[in-house]
């Protein structure tokens, strides 16, 4: 595993670790809250119902009060009832209808004492139906109210129902009214809420309201439940109703199977059921809502941490890679590589580091070879020694020979060195020819101030119809290069002629070009052609003796340079990628002291 | 044979009437022979001498010139029927006078019907009313003929159930300009010539077909008009101006009468009971004009297991209205049911004729099965009424009197059974008595009708499973009301109950506005 993403890996755990303790934590608590506070809310929305029928059964009280109080008042009621004038039977008949609906109430009857309806304003032509006990068992409920059964027409409707006494004459009477209960009448309990509710009375089916007020099927499903018990009154000698039977709600529907049951009986202690559910679906909804943004959370953080990571990876091992590749080409023959850098961390530390160390093996190369130099020159010396006391011993013989000759046969001096004469210019001759020799050995560059731009010059006047075009550029108020003039122009020679070799059989433009360095103290020349370029390889081997890419170059040439250039303590450098040309840099060091006059290139 | 038939001659022929009967309360009726003592129903001719300059006249409905001649409403029949001329005419009794035509002729059985025209036989235009007018009348409704919407009988108010149709004949031919000839395969009476449907048009410029009526359009009318005017066809006359729908911004029918119009049509207790406060007000007696049925698909089941006896009753109350019980439940139902004037029904004369020649055999017969629905027509106040009120009765437990019995076994299910009521719109009403899709039904039909036989034909169309189950009982009739300025002078009544605005002829002087 790399150490890319070992950091990245590290990063998302250190990051997701805690935030999944966090967030499970969190979670918890929030859903164990809303739970709690869901049923809680369904309790008090129970409890607000149980008010709100309390409230709806006192107002159809205060009406029906009133309502008997006119009637007390209304003398065409009070002859109507005596039967003192047929003309007001209608009167009668048609007396609770007007009184329901300037009452706002779904049902209303007056009633004599023993449950005959005198007038109904529901059902006006049901007059003569007896209904014993019905309006004794609705005011006999808790709080006067109770969910009353009525007949009409188009078939029963429940009413939430109140009673109220009249007197008119001697006549005790009583006022039976309310409002219906029907779906309207659930959805206005529950208006737009998350609510459901579920009326039951004994012996029929259902009125239903599920969440949200619109009515449908039944909803069913997981939900909190809260049950709300009414009184429930059935008129006694309405039909029976079996387990088949219709919605209280459908009207048009028949009745159950025919059958010889009994008619539900007004009995006490019969109770409708309004059940309030609520669905515990939005809760669910609430906690999948949770989950799944905390799920993105942790989702979102991973992938942060991992691109952090990676990215941060990136940033710590581009620059080592680069300086693990820059290291790997670094050898005795390759010193000219540069770790340049402007980070002020540990990274730029090692770049500096390294690029010290690679100056120091260019000086210790330098170094080396002088003393390789030297040793050659030692050799050298010996051997000049060698052959220089050789060349000597025939001319010593000589010198002695003479000197007898002079001391014991004087007069015989001039003959014996006539004889003589012969051995002693070979041996000069040897000697001379030895001088010119040991001369010819002599390469060793003398840096001194140099003008580089005379010589840049130079050098592309003197390359101008190779087949390349070669064009000079240098820079004004260039301070002089601290180098061989020779060597300098060698390596300029080399360089432009390598150029030109790339392009074959083709022409292409080279540039040489003279500026200030990049760093201060050093002057910078550049070689560029916009030939084929070259490949890695070939950039990598390019400055190994002997390697060449033509079949009859002989592969030194480059090899050359880049020791001329390390001798002067310079570097060089080369950027080529094929099919873009190819740029050679030689950055060396610019001549200190304005007393040196610079020298300009042979 | 036939005979020809003359004018004052015709007075028995054909008509049909109801029993002897003066106002609500009245005990049960006699059988009662047709056309007679139909004029006892009939009201006097109204009010003091003279003739209005412009009489103002409401009437329930529309006017639309696209419906002559079959009206829609009660405004068109009264329209119509100043409008358009028939061959014969019918009166409140019953009897037949001439019309367009001043003799005919019936022959082949009374298959063939000959009629000359009257010489003096105008359109409004002055030209002569010919018989190629009345075969041109005729063809153009026999291609045209739509129903005749809700006013399929002859009835007022537009709440008839019964669809009959016109007697169109199965050839006719002008022999002459005076003289028509026609032929029916099933004979019909000479009163047939008297529908309102058959009078006899010619194509004009206007939106009105030419008429032969006492009185024609002097203004651009249609169904989006509240209005009509109608001045004299030919020489002096009275101004009519016919007000269609219910008057007054709020549409109630008493601001009429607080506006001082000269006659008032209304159906509404209410706006009778307050003309019958208005000084200068009378309420012209109608002949009862409507009959409330009950009509059961299925035989009844009967009572206590004793079905035979039962359905006998109901029977023998169907055709004598014997039964205690069913009397009592009749009264209980005309006096405090409805809300409209009615009295318990008489049995329908035109049901109990001597067969007629084409008319199906009325059959009894049995089904099983248990009702529990009883539809009605929504737009009928008394059919409502009466579902309502049977409904209840039926669904009482058991003992809570007489009335209750009566009621469950005309509905023939046990007393406390759960009985709801189903109001339909007309339309779809009559396609489910046809069918008997409900357990019964509170039908509507016509006491008075030109031709019994043609009523008995389209009886049995309309419900056909009578003739082989099932049973129609009567409950209580109904009738209009026409409410009358004591001013108003010369106003009569046709057999239907229409009003004649018939001063044609007459100048006006004397009575009228003040």
């Amino acid at each position: 595993m790399s150490f890319r993403t070992r950091l990245a890996l590290a990063l998302a755990v250190l990051a997701l670790a805690p935030l999944l303790l966090f967030g499970l934590g969190v979670r918890g608590r929030v859903r164990a809250d809303l739970a709690s506070r869901y049923r809680s809310e369904t309790g008090a929305l129970a409890e607000g119902l149980r008010v709100e029928l309390g409230r709806d059964g006192r107002e159809v009280e205060d009406r029906l009060l009133a309502m008997a109080d006119a009637a007390r008042r209304d003398n065409r009621l009070r002859l109507a009832l005596g039967g003192r004038a047929a003309g007001d039977r209608a009167y009668l008949l048609d007396y609770a209808g007007r009184a329901m609906r300037l009452a706002g109430l779904s049902m209303l009857q007056l009633q004599d004492s023993d449950g005959t309806v005198l007038s109904s304003g529901h059902f006006r032509n049901e007059f003569g139906r007896r209904e014993p006990g019905v309006a004794a068992l609705v005011e006999g409920s808790p709080d006067g109210t109770a969910l009353l059964r009525a007949s009409a027409p188009s078939g029963p409707f429940l009413v939430l129902a109140r009673t109220a006494p009249v007197r008119v004459g001697s006549r005790s009477l009583v006022l039976v009214g309310g409002v219906a209960v029907d779906s309207a009448f659930l959805v206005r309990l529950v208006p737009g809420r998350e609510v459901g509710l579920r009326l039951s009375v004994p012996g029929s089916s259902l009125l239903m309201v599920p969440a949200g007020g619109r009515a449908s099927a039944d909803p069913g499903g997981a939900r909190v439940v809260e049950t709300i018990r009414i009184p429930y009154v059935a008129a006694a000698g309405t039909a029976e109703y079996d387990a088949g039977a219709p919605a209280v709600s459908d009207p048009t529907a028949r009745p159950g199977a025919a059958g010889g049951s009994a008619p539900l009986g007004a009995g006490p202690g019969l109770q409708a059921t309004l059940t309030v559910s609520r669905s515990l679906e939005p809760l669910r909804a609430l906690r999948r809502g949770i989950d799944v943004w905390f799920a993105l959370a942790l989702v979102a953080v991973a992938a942060a941490s991992v691109l952090f990571g990676l990215w941060l990876a990136a940033r710590l091992s581009r620059p080592l890679g680069e300086l693990a590749r820059a290291t790997a080409r670094l050898d005795l023959d390759r010193l000219e590589a540069s770790f340049p850098t402007e980070r002020p961390d540990e990274i730029g530390t090692l770049a500096r580091g390294l690029q010290e160390l690679t100056r120091r093996l260019r000086a210790g190369a330098v170094r080396l070879r002088d003393a390789e130099r030297r040793a050659t020159l030692g050799e050298i010396s010996r051997q000049v020694n060698h052959d220089v006391r050789n060349g000597l011993t025939p001319l010593r013989h000589v010198v002695r020979h003479l000197a007898e000759v002079a001391e014991r046969q004087p007069d015989r001096l001039a003959s014996v060195f006539e004889e003589r004469r012969d051995s002693l210019e070979d041996g000069l001759g040897y000697l001379e020819t030895l001088a010119t020799r040991y001369a010819r050995l002599s390469s060793r560059p003398e840096p001194r101030p140099t003008d580089v731009g005379a010589l840049v010059e130079r050098t592309a006047t003197d390359a101008g119809g190779s087949g390349a075009e070669v064009r000079s550029e240098v820079e004004a108020g260039l301070p002089p290069a601290l180098a061989d003039p020779v060597a300098l122009r060698r390596i300029l020679e080399n360089l432009v002629r390598n150029a030109g070799e790339s392009f074959g059989e083709g022409v292409g433009r080279v540039w040489i070009r003279a500026r200030a360095g990049t760093s201060p103290g050093r002057v910078r020349l550049e070689v560029e052609d916009d030939g084929p370029g070259m490949t890695t390889e070939d950039r990598e081997r390019m400055f190994e003796q002997f390697y060449t890419t033509r079949p009859e170059g002989a592969g030194l040439g480059l090899a050359i340079v880049r020791r001329l250039v390390t001798d002067m303590e310079g570097t060089i450098e080369v950027e080529s990628q094929p099919g873009r040309g190819t740029r050679f840099v030689v950055e060396l060091l610019a001549a200190t002291g304005p007393e040196e006059r610079p020298e300009e290139g042979a | 044979m036939g005979a020809a038939c003359l004018a004052a001659a015709c007075a028995s022929s054909g008509a049909a009437g109801g029993g002897a009967r003066v106002g609500p309360g009245a005990p049960a009726g006699r059988p009662a022979a047709a056309g007679a003592g139909s004029a006892a129903e009939c009201p006097p001719a109204t009010g003091r001498s003279g003739v209005p300059a412009e009489l103002r006249v409401a009437a329930p409905g529309p006017i639309a010139a696209a419906d002559v001649p079959s009206p829609r409403s009660a405004a068109e029949r009264i329209a119509f029927r100043q409008m358009y001329g028939t061959l014969l005419r019918a009166d409140c009794a019953g009897s037949i006078r001439p019309g367009l035509a001043d003799s005919w002729l019936s022959t082949d059985g009374g298959h063939r019907w000959t009629f000359h025209l009257r010489g003096t036989a105008r359109f409004w235009n002055g030209t002569q009313v010919t018989a190629g007018d009345v075969v041109w009348s005729w063809r153009r409704l026999s291609e045209s003929r739509t129903a005749p919407g809700a006013e399929g009988g002859l009835a007022l108010d537009g709440r008839t159930l019964l669809d009959m149709p016109p007697a169109l004949p199965d050839s006719l031919a002008a022999v002459d300009a005076a003289t028509l000839e026609v032929y029916y395969g099933d004979a019909p009476s000479a009163a047939a010539f008297a529908d309102p449907r058959l009078a006899v048009l010619r194509a004009g410029a206007g939106r009105w077909p030419l008429g032969s009526g006492p009185l024609r359009p002097m203004s651009p009318s249609g169904a989006d008009s509240g209005s009509l005017v109608l001045g004299p066809a030919l020489g002096p006359g009275s101004t009519v101006i016919l007000l269609s729908g219910a008057g007054g911004p709020a549409g109630d029918e008493r601001d009429l009468l607080d506006a001082g119009v000269d006659v008032v049509v209304t159906s509404d207790p209410r706006t009778r009971r307050y003309a019958e406060t208005l000084p200068g007000y009378a309420v012209l007696p109608e002949p009862w004009s409507r009959t409330y049925a009950l009509a059961v698909p299925r035989a009844p089941a009967g009572d206590g297991g004793r079905p035979d006896t039962a359905r006998a009753d109901i029977a023998a109350a169907g055709a004598r209205a014997a039964s205690d019980a069913l009397d009592a439940l009749r009264a209980s139902l005309a006096r405090d049911a409805v809300r409209e004037e009615a009295v318990p029904a008489a049995p329908l004369a035109w049901r109990t004729l001597p067969a007629c020649a084409s008319a199906p055999p009325v059959r009894d017969g049995r089904r099983g099965g248990r009702p529990s629905r009883l539809a009605y027509s929504m737009a009928d106040g008394p059919a409502r009424d009466l579902a309502d009120r049977l409904v209840a009765l039926a669904s009482s437990p058991p003992g809570t009197g007489p009335e209750g019995r009566a009621a469950s076994t005309l509905l023939g299910a046990p007393q406390g059974l759960d009985w709801r009521t189903l109001p339909l719109v007309a339309r779809v009403l009559e396609v489910s008595v046809r069918a008997a899709e409900e357990s019964a039904y509170i039908v509507t039909l016509p006491r008075r009708v030109l031709d019994p036989c043609a009523a008995r034909r389209a009886l049995a169309a309309a419900l056909p499973w009578l003739a082989r189950e099932g049973e129609l009982v009567p409950l209580v009739d109904t009738r209009p009301a026409v409410l009358v300025r004591d001013e108003v002078a010369g106003l009569t009544v046709d057999f239907d109950g229409t009003p004649r605005l018939d001063h044609a002829g007459q100048r006006p002087g004397g009575g009228g506005r003040p």
